[in-house]
């Protein structure tokens, strides 16, 4: 099956996600309930890519798998030129620990560290060095502009903080790919606003691969590439986020 | 404090009430392992110090004696036996491990007391001991936990003819107005002959007696009774006992049998003007901890000699102690078991309840690339702090509660003892088993978490991400 994406050109970075095929089934009960039916699909390195369907469509579901938080029922997917289906559980692990950052819906920060301590987590898991991580972690934070909030823990924020915590914490290790499912969607219209912004911002700056999953049409104005999936299917993607 | 350690102590801050039950189960369990243990400690050395003081750690008997001998004590006389006591004290292996080292005679006979109105007499089961050494050997006190006795006057180096008898046996021998024993109903006399043959026989005795000491050497204040024995060439034998004091026993039975006496008279009874030699040659050690080392080469040593001896431990001869610390022993297993049964279910059970409450963290930490074993190692880490934390909690406890007991002034008396002694918990001197108690519970609490934990590593991500 060929990828929906068209051949990159010379010019154009090479996709940092491919994906060949790739088919998810869920089993409920005695039911097979198909999740994704054959995707194959690329997304090229330093795009701010949208995938978008409605509920049940399989959105988080594709995060997932390209995240290597799920494995398919069927296909293959290369990320950062690696195919994780060969990765063993540990492996995967380090993969993520290294190449991939998540931010989630409901913000998903460890309740007892500070927010300093949420951002500086994922450097840990890498081994990064005690200076290393203290420059980066307050660099990021300042990014995010909670340098102020550093010591105070996840239940001492508000939702938009949390999110800018979140964001802080996925970047902080400099990722190959940011994966957003619906970061949104939990909060006001404008702190969401200032959230899309912080993301678009962060990424020109580190050029890191963001791929989101939402219904946001804030959120999909500033798309590089759009991903439309219905029923398990890609039904269109197109350049660009005005739908 | 790494990340796993913070992450794993601020949510047993996070669970405090919890965390605090948890750890509560723990802490009960320490401090009802480390009390009970404590108390059977004290039992323990309170039994090997009067043991100790009593018989010593070793004793040193002619082959077969331990077996059979003590139908007939002086047919397993040890000879030369200075000899043996000397090439054990300069034995350069054994002879520094040596507090006391003293011969002792062991005899059975019949007791009487022919004087005055009292015509009474009982078998009895003696020994004959050096005055001067059985003083050095009560003052033994290796753990602290017994009486230390001051030097007994009743009994002499210097007058052999004075010994002591048990309670019981004074009361049988109608010697308690004479050593004022309060409680004695009176003695029952023997109906009147209506031969003469019997007080004529108790004369001899008493002649016989008296010549065989030379005359009375003794306080005239003090009663004498007439103890007959076979020599170890099997003829009768009498001599005459001034009975200084005497002495309550544990068990009735050696209580009314019992008299202890010079050595000298114990073996001009047994062995008359033939060679004088004694059934044993007793070893007071100053540690216990040397015990089986001084075996081990005394065995050695009689073996290299060819001297046809037998060394016995304490606990063989006095297998009661064996007894009660087995007892107290598979009691305080029991105990333990209990204990540890308790903590393995409030631990897996908090913990379980712990997963359940982050299972969504438990997936964001993988999705940022946690292994299995990080949150395995998480969750293990929580369960053994609790553990760790209720366990040092129930020790200091229970080092805190013996201390108060300790300080009470409470006195009990102990299986096999006469005489009340003081109420101890000896927690606070048994390091082995304070660290034993503190990493044994701290292991259970690590161990029931490793369920829990397992099952929280096991999770798939997505699932766990899922999880409200």
């Amino acid at each position: 099956m060929e990828p929906l994406s068209p051949q990159p050109s010379r010019l154009a970075p090479p996709p940092v996600v491919r994906l060949g095929g790739v088919a998810k089934t869920y089993r409920s009960g005695q039911i097979d309930v198909p999740a994704l039916k054959g995707i194959s699909l690329e997304i090229a390195s330093h795009s701010f890519s949208v995938v978008i369907g409605a509920s049940g469509s399989g959105k988080t579901t594709l995060l997932n798998v390209i995240g290597g938080i799920d494995s398919p029922t069927r296909g293959s997917i290369e990320v950062c030129g690696q195919n994780i289906g060969e990765l063993d559980d540990n492996a995967l692990s380090d993969f993520r620990a290294r190449n991939i950052g998540f931010i989630f819906q409901t913000f998903s920060l460890v309740p007892v560290l500070s927010a300093y301590e949420n951002v500086e987590y994922p450097l840990l898991l890498v081994g990064a060095a005690a200076s290393e991580r203290r420059e980066r972690t307050r660099a990021m934070l300042d990014a995010v502009g909670l340098a102020a909030q550093a010591r105070q823990r996840p239940n001492e924020l508000s939702g938009g903080q949390r999110q800018r915590v979140a964001i802080a914490r996925a970047l902080v290790k400099g990722p190959q790919i940011v994966l957003a499912d619906e970061p949104t969607a939990n909060l006001d219209s404008a702190t969401g606003a200032s959230i899309i912004e912080l993301m678009h911002r962060v990424q020109a700056q580190s050029r890191t691969t963001f791929i989101f999953a939402t219904h946001d049409p804030q959120l999909m104005s500033h798309a590089d590439r759009t991903f439309t999936i219905r029923d398990g299917e890609l039904v269109d993607h197109r350049s660009g986020g005005k739908q | 404090m790494t990340l796993l350690w913070r992450i794993a102590f601020r949510n047993l801050l996070r669970n405090r009430r919890r965390s605090l039950m948890t750890g509560s189960a723990v802490a009960a369990g320490a401090l009802a392992m480390l009390l009970f243990g404590g108390f059977a400690s004290y039992i323990f050395s309170g039994l090997e110090t009067s043991n100790v003081q009593r018989i010593g750690h070793l004793t040193v008997f002619r082959d077969g004696y331990f077996l059979v001998g003590a139908g007939n004590p002086a047919a397993f006389g040890i000879d030369r036996y200075q000899d043996v006591m000397d090439l054990i004290a300069r034995d350069p292996i054994v002879g520094p491990m040596i507090r006391v080292i003293t011969p002792t005679q062991s005899l059975v006979g019949i007791a009487g007391n022919f004087s005055g109105d009292v015509d009474a007499s009982k078998t009895f089961m003696g020994v004959g001991l050096i005055p001067s050494d059985r003083d050095r050997m009560r003052q033994w006190d290796e753990f602290g936990a017994g009486e230390v006795h001051a030097p007994d006057a009743r009994l002499s180096d210097s007058d052999p003819s004075r010994g002591l008898v048990g309670v019981g046996l004074a009361r049988v021998l109608g010697l308690c107005a004479p050593l004022g024993l309060p409680g004695c109903p009176p003695v029952r006399m023997a109906p009147a002959s209506t031969g003469s043959a019997v007080p004529a026989v108790k004369q001899d005795l008493a002649d016989l007696a008296l010549r065989d000491l030379g005359g009375g050497t003794t306080s005239e204040r003090m009663p004498q009774i007439d103890l007959l024995a076979a020599t170890a060439g099997g003829a009768p034998n009498v001599v005459r006992l001034t009975v200084s004091g005497s002495e309550s026993q544990g068990a009735k039975e050696l209580d009314d049998n019992f008299i202890a006496m010079h050595l000298a008279l114990a073996q001009q009874l047994v062995y008359g003007r033939g060679e004088h030699k004694v059934t044993g040659i007793v070893l007071q050690l100053h540690r216990s901890e040397d015990l089986p080392a001084a075996r081990a080469r005394l065995a050695a040593l009689f073996s290299e000699h060819k001297l046809g001896l037998d060394v016995r431990e304490f606990g063989e001869l006095a297998p009661f102690y064996v007894q009660v610390v087995k007892m107290f022993s598979s009691i305080f297993l029991f105990i333990a078991l209990v204990m540890c049964l308790i903590v393995l279910f409030a631990v897996v059970n908090t913990m379980t309840m712990n997963v359940m409450e982050r299972t969504n963290e438990i997936g964001t930490v993988r999705a940022m690339g946690v292994r299995r074993s990080g949150i395995r190692s998480q969750f293990i880490v929580e369960g053994s702090m609790i553990g760790a934390i209720g366990a040092s909690t129930g020790a200091l406890l229970a080092l805190a509660v013996a201390a108060l007991i300790n300080q009470a002034g409470l006195t009990w008396i102990p299986p096999g003892n006469a005489s009340e002694v003081p109420l101890r918990l000896d927690v606070a001197g048994r390091p082995l088993l304070v660290i034993g108690a503190w990493v044994g519970l701290a292991l259970v609490a690590t161990v029931a978490a490793y369920l829990p934990a397992r099952r929280a590593a096991r999770l798939p991500v997505v699932d766990a991400l899922r999880h409200v």
